[in-house]
């Protein structure tokens, strides 16, 4: 999962930074307002960390601008200012949740986690397609119940395949959520990371999880859980 | 009535009026007496002169015709009646009535009008008593050639008809007089009320003004009024302005002070706990509250006096959205029974910190379902929100609200919000209750008064 954080002060951006790619995610960030807006404009991110006052555009002004857009990625804000008026005007400007300063990381990992689930529909932290299960928490995955040794990127293909479970995914879309933007775009690495994925789920090649869509991409097949299968 | 401006200067143009329509009838009541009076001496000097020339010489004596010139004095008591005297002054003073006209035959005559003083010939009188109106000419006449007679020729006219004339025509006057006086004076009230329209617009402006339902004083205005509404909009604007620019300096003061502590916060979280450690990461949580509740104070002292008038079911309905926004994964049912048209005199900010620090708290305490109600009578407005949460037990109820206070630590933050709102109503003269909702969990009261602030 890719985030965009935009936060003006140094040492915040590189804790939050430095604590997001420590939890598995693609980090980009920006120091002010517009940078921030160029970028998620320009950029496919799956959310963004906007901190509400923000030099040359302010954070409530960058939101709308997105929201105006068509950007419907969740947006966590982060305010100095705690009072409900600041906030609600955030909340009303298209952001999703909030954090006031100071915050501790354990939380904004938390909100982070739990407005990636709603976005993709899903109110659980665990994802369950048979035999398959992800817990998008604890970045765990298994087979069988059997727990998967997968790299972060690894891990990251396959959250955001089966976040899009059904749907074709095309392999630069996979490179923009998986990578910031300095990322070499000619690389075939989002192949090999398909390879390794489809050997370690589907060993004797039987359940087939992860189809090529010749020219489009790729398509996560296998059927989530139902109440009727439990 | 003296103490509005339309009173002042309608008691002032009242009393004009009164001075100058009293001036008026009475001198026209005098002028009037004053023409009668001249009239009628005009009228018997006449009148004399006909009795005079109507007389002739006789033998011994004057002689008149049985029927005079004028009809009156040959009508039985007619009004007009005509004496010739004859002035005995050599034997006491006395007066000899020589002649007198049919009209006075059966008249009783104080003898007193038929005298005079006059003494020389040619000298004539006139005399207004209480019955008559008197003119006597004296001649001497030569009745024999060697003994000329002192003789008065007097004529009296009763008086009362035309001083009923007068009084008829002065009370008429006075009618009329009295008349235009009372249409004046609806028309005087008419102009003042014209006059004054613009100070009661002005005023009634102020009035919405200081009790928020208008920012600016609108509306055309005479030119002896645009400078002193114009400079009051300027006033009103440089307040807003300044408190504007208050708020700005006192977020970016939270932005500066808070940073620094979010980047110590983050630090301490990444390393190992140890004590020391811990104490640091209280005392910056103590920082923040500190900062938070201090700002907050320095906001209220800050807070204006041109209030505005806040529509408590737009700014529900804004926390509304934004809660379900952050607790969407709770599915809270949020129920609002809100009367029409509740408002509030205050500053909007101030009722989002207080109904936000509130619903925020109901929505972490509550199971599913939090509700809203607010209503306002004439001289208060009732908030009360209830949560189906497990409430809060009585004796932690009065510790709650106390300065930050917590009664459910697994929340940060909880007892500042409620700490906050506390102070804020208070500031409005406000009460904060809690009690034991239907709902099964808490329900936090808010009393505002409507006249106060």
């Amino acid at each position: 999962m890719r985030i965009l954080i935009i936060e003006d002060e140094n040492t915040i951006r590189q804790q939050l930074t430095e604590a997001m790619i420590a939890h598995g995610f693609t980090v980009d960030n920006a120091k002010d307002g517009r940078e921030g807006l160029y970028m998620a404009s320009e950029y496919l991110f799956d959310l963004a960390i906007i901190d509400l006052g923000l030099p040359e555009i302010s954070g409530i002004d960058v939101i709308s601008q997105l929201r105006e857009k068509g950007k419907t990625f969740p947006i966590l804000i982060l305010t100095a200012r705690s009072d409900w008026q600041d906030k609600v005007e955030g909340l009303e400007a298209g952001a999703d949740d909030y954090v006031s300063k100071p915050f501790h990381m354990e939380e904004i990992i938390a909100r982070v986690n739990a407005l990636l689930r709603r976005s993709t529909g899903n109110a659980s932290s665990t994802l369950n397609y048979p035999p398959l299960t992800i817990n998008t928490a604890t970045k765990i995955a298994s087979i069988d119940g059997q727990d998967m040794t997968l790299t972060s990127y690894e891990y990251n293909t396959l959250e955001y395949l089966v976040h899009h479970a059904g749907k074709v995914v095309s392999k630069s879309e996979l490179t923009d959520h998986l990578y910031n933007q300095d990322f070499d775009r000619d690389s075939n690495v989002i192949e090999v990371f398909i390879g390794r994925l489809r050997k370690k789920i589907d060993a004797d090649n039987t359940l087939k999880p992860i189809a090529t869509v010749r020219g489009q991409g790729y398509r996560f097949t296998l059927k989530p859980l139902t109440q009727a299968d439990q | 009535m003296a103490r509005t401006l339309f009173g002042r200067l309608f008691i002032a143009s009242f009393i004009i009026l009164s001075l100058f329509f009293g001036s008026i009838s009475y001198i026209i009541g005098q002028l009037s007496l004053q023409n009668m009076n001249s009239t009628k001496e005009q009228q018997l000097r006449l009148q004399n002169f006909v009795l005079m020339s109507s007389a002739q010489l006789g033998e011994d004596s004057l002689i008149l015709p049985d029927e005079l010139e004028e009809p009156r004095f040959n009508q039985h008591e007619s009004g007009l009646y005509g004496f010739i005297t004859e002035n005995k002054q050599r034997k006491g003073n006395n007066t000899e009535i020589l002649w007198h006209s049919y009209s006075a035959d059966k008249l009783q005559l104080d003898p007193r009008l038929l005298q005079t003083k006059r003494t020389k010939p040619g000298e004539a009188e006139f005399e207004i008593t209480p019955h008559y109106f008197v003119y006597r000419h004296v001649v001497f006449w030569e009745i024999t050639e060697d003994n000329p007679q002192l003789l008065t020729f007097t004529v009296l006219e009763d008086s009362r008809p035309s001083l009923e004339e007068i009084r008829i025509f002065q009370q008429r006057f006075r009618s009329w007089l009295f008349a235009l006086g009372v249409l004046l004076i609806v028309i005087l009230m008419m102009i003042l009320r014209w006059g004054t329209k613009p100070l009661r617009k002005l005023a009634t402006n102020l009035k919405q003004i200081e009790t928020g339902d208008k920012q600016h004083i609108e509306g055309n205005y005479p030119y002896e009024l645009t400078a002193v509404t114009q400079n009051i909009n300027e006033l009103i604007d440089a307040e807003r302005r300044q408190r504007e620019r208050y708020h700005t300096t006192l977020a970016d003061l939270a932005h500066s002070l808070k940073t620094p502590l979010a980047v110590i916060q983050v630090e301490l979280n990444n390393q190992q706990p140890n004590s020391s450690q811990r104490i640091l990461a209280e005392q910056t949580q103590r920082m923040d509250e500190i900062i938070k509740h201090q700002l907050q104070r320095a906001v209220l002292a800050s807070r204006h006096h041109l209030t505005e008038s806040i529509d408590v079911n737009m700014c529900v309905d804004r926390l509304i959205n934004a809660m379900s926004k952050v607790y969407s994964g709770k599915s809270i049912h949020f129920e609002r029974v809100i009367t029409d048209k509740v408002h509030l005199k205050g500053d909007q900010r101030d009722l989002m910190e207080v109904l936000g620090n509130i619903l925020d708290n109901a929505c972490k305490a509550c199971v599913q379902q939090i509700r809203i109600t607010a209503s306002s009578s004439q001289h208060f407005t009732h908030i009360e929100i209830h949560d189906d949460g497990q409430g809060i037990p009585k004796q932690q109820r009065l510790k709650i609200i106390q300065r930050g206070q917590r009664a459910d630590t697994k929340h940060a933050g909880q007892g500042i919000g409620l700490d906050v709102a506390r102070d804020i109503i208070e500031s409005y003269q406000g009460e904060l209750l809690i009690e034991q909702s239907p709902l099964g969990g808490a329900c936090i009261k808010l009393i505002f008064p409507n006249s106060t602030y």
